[in-house]
């Protein structure tokens, strides 16, 4: 054999090999692109190469001296200002969910962790944009997915997580605007009729109130199928703090945290409930690429925000 | 909300640059593994950069979020680097008997007939690379190495002058064993395009490209203790297939299992 010019046997793109090491390809696509490896040495090569040096990212490689004075100085400063606080508005989250399905209070307390920055009038649109209050998802008449229970939760819980974090920021018209939001989400009467109860009563609702909504709400289409109400508040909380990317977002999505070890349990929970009905297949897949995902800086939680709107559009359709 | 195919530059350069330190920790790891020099570190440094941003962010734009962002860039960096190095020493391929022998073999093998070392010099580097092998084992490994077209002549003579040099195997044994192995070879090949994806893919990974089963058990994200007995069970479809095929049986189970060996 001689060492002249050979074309080039590959035939995966960056993007399969990706997938396949973070695990994130149906079992069709699985099989495609293993197909394709069986077949080219330099695709087998390639993914080889990649799956090591991950390996030694994830472990904490830092390439240079500088690049590890800066990760050690906003590590210090992550952790005086803001992993106490963070913590501490975790707590009740922080107490309830270790069980294997996460009950409503304690992820409202996962929503009342999104860290918001500064508080008040127009604290909302300042932290997590203009359009913080947009579903995602359409709302025209004849909306064929407010027909799935499922979707209707999940849509449920992202407007819960809004008026968590609208009453976090402080922000009465944003705390209104949320409230209005879920009452359009919740579908059924008695699900309508709690919401327009605490409505009535006025801004700001009481935590104890809001706690016992979200219970209500979690429940509405059945308590089997809560764990899509959790999702949805899961993936609002997890978009806005993304969606905002201060430092404190990097608690938030720390693999450790409470936030990832409760994605990991909706996941498998969701998989179980949308078993044989092939419910949100685009919603887990996007999960499951989030829960891959490592986060060591502010620059890894930005890149998340697309893929957690991806999320939300696809649980809310 | 916007897709990756409908985000506009603004943003794609605002991810690139989002991303440049973590961009940039990846490439000082590849140049670590690859053991570049300084010039060809920068020289490719800066050449993926520009890959990166070329033609308005293509490479981002293209990303379709079926995986996390990193990981991606990690992938396309990788390739990056492979059609750097393609274009800085040309297409190499290792031979096939230099990828049965192993990664040290392979190594003399760039060395010698890719970077054009003598066998003495390129056994003094791999010595530096593999203390626990001494000189002798691997001169002798270099002279098993099929001999392959370059600039220079292998200074064969001044390695059998010198009182330690290996026995080098003559033509008519060495030919024969070559002979034997490109015909199971085949015969291999056209077994495992039988097989279902998966069980081909572990068997390129074990037995063409010598992974350890950690690696392939990382990679394929599949239990490890639960691949050695479907690696064992694959050895045993692949001797039956091939006796099946009337190859030697003896010949074949010496082959297979030396592979499995590493």
């Amino acid at each position: 054999m001689s060492n002249e010019t050979a074309p080039v046997n590959r035939i995966a793109s960056p993007e399969d090999l990706a997938a396949l090491i973070d695990g994130t390809l149906s079992p069709s696509e699985r099989d495609r692109v293993l197909r394709v490896l069986a077949q080219s040495d330099e695709d087998l090569a390639e993914l080889g190469e990649a799956s090591a040096i991950l390996q030694e990212l994830q472990q904490g490689y830092r390439a240079t001296p500088a690049a590890r004075r800066r990760w050690e100085r906003w590590s210090r400063w992550r952790t005086a200002f803001v992993v106490v606080p963070a913590l501490a508005a975790a707590g009740v989250a922080g107490v309830l969910i270790t069980r294997s399905e996460p009950r409503a209070s304690s992820m409202v307390g996962l929503a009342r962790a999104v860290p918001v920055g500064h508080t008040g009038p127009q604290s909302m649109a300042d932290a997590f944009g203009a359009d913080w209050v947009n579903p995602g998802w359409p709302e025209a008449r004849g909306d064929g997915a407010v027909n799935r229970p499922s979707t209707r939760l999940f849509r449920m819980g992202v407007q819960l997580a809004k008026l968590e974090v609208a009453h976090s920021a402080a922000d009465t018209s944003a705390m209104r605007l949320a409230v209005v939001a879920l009452r359009t989400a919740a579908a059924t009467t008695s699900a309508r009729a709690r919401v327009m109860a605490v409505e009535a009563r006025g801004m700001p609702v009481a935590a104890a109130d809001r706690t016992t909504l979200a219970n209500a709400l979690r429940v509405s289409e059945g308590a089997e199928i809560g764990v899509w109400f959790d999702l949805g508040v899961w993936c609002e909380s997890a978009r806005l703090t993304a969606t905002n990317a201060t430092p404190a977002a990097t608690v938030f999505f720390r693999p450790s945290g409470i936030a990832m070890s409760t994605l990991d349990n909706l996941i498998e929970a969701s998989q179980r409930n949308a078993s044989g009905r092939g419910e949100h297949e685009d919603l887990i897949a996007a999960l499951r690429v989030v829960a891959a995902h490592p986060v060591a800086s502010a620059s890894d939680v930005s890149s998340l925000s697309s893929l957690l709107n991806t999320a939300v559009q696809a649980g809310g359709r | 909300m916007s897709s990756p195919s409908t985000s506009n530059s603004a943003d794609l350069e605002q991810t690139f640059l989002a991303h440049l330190p973590q961009i940039e920790r990846i490439i000082a790891l590849q140049v670590r593994r690859h053991r570049l020099g300084k010039t060809d570190a920068e020289e490719f440094e800066s050449w993926a950069k520009e890959q990166l941003i070329d033609n308005d962010y293509a490479v981002l734009r293209k990303f379709g979020y079926r995986s996390s962002l990193t990981t991606y860039l990690t992938t396309v960096l990788v390739r990056l680097l492979s059609d750097f190095l393609n274009k800085q020493w040309g297409r190499w391929r290792p031979s096939a008997a230099a990828t049965r022998a192993g990664p040290v073999a392979l190594q003399l093998e760039k060395l010698i007939y890719r970077d054009g070392l003598t066998i003495r010099e390129a056994v003094t580097a791999a010595h530096s690379a593999h203390p626990e092998l001494d000189e002798r084992t691997l001169s002798r490994m270099a002279a098993r190495l099929p001999r392959r077209d370059r600039r220079e002549e292998v200074d064969l003579d001044a390695v059998v002058r010198s009182k330690d040099a290996p026995t080098v195997e003559h033509g008519s044994a060495a030919a024969e064993r070559e002979a034997l192995w490109q015909m199971v070879e085949e015969a291999l090949r056209s077994v495992v395009s039988d097989l279902p994806p998966e069980d081909a893919v572990i068997v390129r990974m074990r037995f063409w490209k010598c992974w350890s089963i950690a690696k392939i058990s990382r990679v394929l994200r599949l239990d490890q203790p639960a691949l050695y007995p479907r690696i064992d069970q694959m050895k045993a479809r692949l001797r039956a297939a091939l006796e099946q095929r009337g190859i030697n049986q003896a010949g074949v189970a010496e082959l297979i299992d030396g592979l499995d060996t590493r």
